[in-house]
């Protein structure tokens, strides 16, 4: 009697499968598509919804104005804009011959239809663009002019965002105004969208610099390990960023050295900070300054990111326009100590006690790593123990992830984990959430700080903008308001194949426009 | 008159047993119902939140929850979500927007085919490895069959998974490692899922068959001068049926369950990684309706196991009614 051996089995139906149908991808010496990984179908591409992959509404549709390198802004779909002296009203002269991917001209009818679908709509109301905005108007069908409540300086950066304000075609909706195909202006055109992937053809009728390449087709590939070994293994070409397939420090350490896979770290757009309750024991100062004190970023950065992140020193990453000046570094845990024992928190035993109450901390975090991102478990182990060392008890309070949010904004915390939200909405948006105490749950709200942030928003001209934002930033370090941890790390790599690429100014655009593929 | 009076009682069985199926699937309902609402995580914040990008105002929550309803008591909206479960309304994903019952309908055949797939070679291989159990002697093949049963029946899914991308897809290139895109993309998460219950499948046989093999009946067959496999196949295999078909049915449960890490792993747009999405995103009603789907499936294949033991085997039929 033969003996059945079931992993030899297995391997002999894999074989005898795989050479019955072998694929024959990836053997070509050059190729005018170029595939890429996606972490989580596309889902319907609405620019006026909050669903739809922000890189694939990218590629489909156009802004007025464009978000490029170091928060530039550049002209889109508007070849120029005036702002009048009073600031309350901005005209576009709209750039000519564009045309949507259906034929239909993208004229300032068109514009007006896109705007009138979330200008003073409730549902768009974080956004205060749509707030401040009270008119839209086609002056001729070049020109658009819109009229404000009040100046309004962050407004251009807004209107350089992806959602809601990127331009859809009037006639691509249903007869009652629902959206139907995603039909825009942009140098890409949707081929077919599914819960497997997505396919995008080159417009060749785009009015600027047309891609080299044909066609993009993404592939859902949900899992993040599994992304790079589709990636090393030739499936795919491209993976990375914030919102399309993104990379651990641990997955980029794999990749980087490899012959066939190109590792690339884009400037950093987001920073990740430790944020304080101050109804609590960190409501005592010298707590909050003896917690800056105790944590070594630049341990964290090199141990924890792997030296993918580098140690944070002010609330946002140098490159975010008006992002102040760097705080002076904050290591130093002798001080820690000696600002401890001066507020009278005497050391007994492993901790300090206070009036007979013992100094703990609950950290805050969530159980899971948001996908792609660093162990908030790691990262909160290394802070309880740099805290342990001066004395301060630290209790790690892990929470369900998708219930991380609401605790967080019930302030259930006396430590935890805060970002900015990158570009293009830094910083005008991160500051209201983090600094007023109408977001959900924001970082450090007082009075005060509320009232500069106030200031910085509606400044009149860049030079009090500026220093606007410097003292918010001020203020708030002033207060030992938060720690700032790290820059989170912006990496992206492609098979050694794909030339031409470099990582983009923001995590919510694929700038591929010179890229090929050998 | 005889015959009447059996199928009578196994009428009377499968009226009981449906009876007790539609209890145990509406116990179901509600199970997971009251689990999702337990659970911490507020649907109408993530939704507000999701809307505007970032943490919502308090105000806008508000809007939301009374824009889904989730403001009305819990005995109220689950009553109100199981009477459009049973019309097979399961209402709109909190994420897309867009009703869940289409989105579900699109999803389970890629689950119920990469099962199917499973199925089969689990049955092949379990049956197999276990026919070979049940005839070799005691000794060192009996013994290595028995732990490699056991091995592969304890391995976890997402470590088969990635130990064989690592050997199948990355060094020997056999295979993609990920995606659902012709034959070969079916093999790893077929291996995965069919290999740990081709182990339980191969246990059960091999100690049913031999169980079997001891009985008189096949000294009896023995003895008339049939052959080994004919005595496997003809006299041993139907009479341990029953539990062969009480294991297979827990298999194609579990194997079902086990899609929710396969297809998450190897990118397989189906329930499981469908219900991952929406158990990270907070997606209650698309939560619940991807559950009480894949509970189901768990319950019904055990259901249907056991409905199918009972009547290949009445003794079965019996102990349940004496029970």
């Amino acid at each position: 009697m033969p003996r059945p051996r079931p992993l030899v089995a297995a391997l002999a139906l894999s074989i005898a499968l795989t050479s019955a149908c072998s694929s024959d991808s990836g053997d070509a010496t050059s190729s005018t598509t170029l595939r890429i990984g996606l972490s989580a179908e596309s889902g319907a591409l609405d620019p006026h919804a909050f669903t739809g992959n922000f890189l694939m509404l990218d590629a489909l549709y156009e802004p007025l104005v464009g978000y490029g390198e170091d928060g530039r802004l550049e002209p889109g779909l508007a070849e120029s804009w005036t702002v009048a002296p009073d600031g309350r009203q901005v005209t576009f002269d709209l750039r000519d011959g564009v045309r949507f991917t259906d034929g239909s001209p993208l004229d300032a009818a068109a514009v007006k239809w896109n705007f009138d679908r979330w200008v003073g709509n409730e549902r768009f109301s974080f956004f205060r663009a749509a707030k401040v905005i009270t008119s839209v108007r086609a002056a001729d069908p070049d020109t658009v002019v819109l009229t404000l409540s009040e100046p309004y300086e962050p407004l251009l950066q807004e209107l350089s965002i992806v959602r809601p304000v990127r331009l859809l075609s009037p006639k691509s909706v249903a007869a009652d105004g629902t959206f139907q195909n995603p039909v825009g202006t942009g140098a890409w055109k949707l081929v077919s969208n599914s819960a497997t992937g997505a396919v995008l053809a080159r417009n060749d009728d785009h009015w600027g610099e047309k891609p080299r390449l044909e066609r993009l087709e993404f592939t859902v590939i949900p899992d993040s390990q599994a992304r790079v070994d589709a990636l090393t293994n030739g499936e795919i070409d491209l993976i990375g960023g914030g919102y399309l397939a993104p990379i651990t420090p641990v997955e980029a350490k794999s990749l980087d050295g490899r012959d066939d896979v190109r590792l690339l770290t884009g400037t950093p757009d987001v920073s990740i900070m430790l944020g304080f309750n101050p109804d609590g024991p960190a409501g005592d100062r010298a707590v909050r300054e003896a917690v800056i004190r105790a944590v070594d970023t630049t341990a964290l950065a090199k141990t924890l990111l792997l030296g993918y992140a580098e140690p944070a020193r002010r609330v946002f990453p140098p490159d975010v326009p008006d992002s102040g000046t760097d705080l002076p570094p904050g290591f130093d845990q002798a001080a820690a100590r000696r600002v401890l024992d001066t507020a009278g928190y005497r050391p007994q035993g492993e901790g300090r006690v206070k009036d007979g109450k013992r100094l703990s901390l609950r950290l805050l975090i969530p159980a899971t790593p948001a996908e792609g991102q660093l162990d908030p478990r790691t990262m909160a182990s290394a802070i309880a123990a740099s805290l342990g060392q001066v004395g301060i008890t630290v209790e790690i309070v892990p929470v369900d992830a998708a219930a991380y949010y609401d605790e967080r904004a019930e302030a259930r915390y006396d430590l935890t984990f805060f970002e900015t939200l990158g570009a293009p909405y830094d910083p005008s948006s991160s500051v209201v959430s983090l600094f007023t105490s109408s977001a959900r749950a924001p970082l450090w709200a007082t009075p005060a700080v509320e009232d500069l942030v106030d200031r910085a928003l509606f400044a009149r001209d860049p030079a009090t903008r500026a220093a606007a934002y410097r003292n918010l930033y001020d203020a708030v370090a002033a207060d030992a308001g938060f720690v700032p941890l790290v820059y989170r790390p912006r990496l992206w790599a492609v098979r050694s194949a794909v030339q031409g690429f470099s990582v983009p100014p923001t995590d919510v655009d694929l700038a591929l426009t010179g890229v090929t593929v050998r | 008159m005889r015959t009447s009076v059996r199928l009578r009682s196994a009428g009377g069985y499968l009226a009981r047993w449906a009876v007790d199926t539609a209890g145990v699937l509406l116990a179901l309902s509600a199970g997971t119902f009251a689990l999702v609402l337990l659970a911490r995580g507020d649907p109408a914040a993530v939704l507000a939140a999701t809307r505007a990008g970032r943490a919502a105002t308090p105000d806008q929550i508000e809007a939301v929850r009374a824009e889904l309803g989730l403001d009305a008591p819990a005995p109220v909206r689950y009553l109100r979500w199981l009477a459009d479960v049973a019309t097979g309304d399961f209402g709109l994903s909190l994420r897309t927007n867009t009703p869940i019952g289409p989105e579900v309908a699109d999803r389970i055949g890629v689950t119920l085919g990469l099962v199917g797939g499973s199925a089969v070679l689990a049955v092949l291989l379990g049956v197999g490895v276990g026919v070979a159990g049940a005839l070799l002697g005691r000794g060192l093949p009996r013994g290595a069959l028995r732990v490699g049963a056991l091995l592969v029946t304890s391995v976890p899914a997402f470590w088969l998974s990635y130990l064989l991308v690592l050997v199948l897809a990355l060094r020997l290139h056999l295979v993609p490692t990920s995606g659902m895109a012709g034959p070969a993309t079916w093999v790893l998460p077929m291996v995965v899922l069919g290999v740990p219950a081709a182990g339980a499948l191969s246990r059960i046989v091999a100690v049913t068959l031999r169980e079997a093999l001891d009985q008189p009946y096949v000294l009896a067959a023995r003895a008339r001068g049939s052959g080994p496999l004919s005595i496997v196949f003809r006299d041993g295999l139907p009479n341990a049926a029953g539990p062969i078909l009480s294991v297979a049915g827990f298999a194609v449960g579990s194997m079902l369950v086990g899609t929710v890490v396969v297809e998450q792993i190897f990118g397989w747009p189906g329930l499981g990684a469908y219900f991952v999405r929406a158990a990270a995103g907070r997606d209650v009603p698309a939560l619940q309706a991807s559950a009480l789907v894949l509970g189901s499936g768990f319950i019904l294949a055990n259901r249907l196991a056991d409905v199918l033991h009972a009547l290949v085997d009445p003794r079965s039929r019996r102990r349940t009614a004496a029970a």
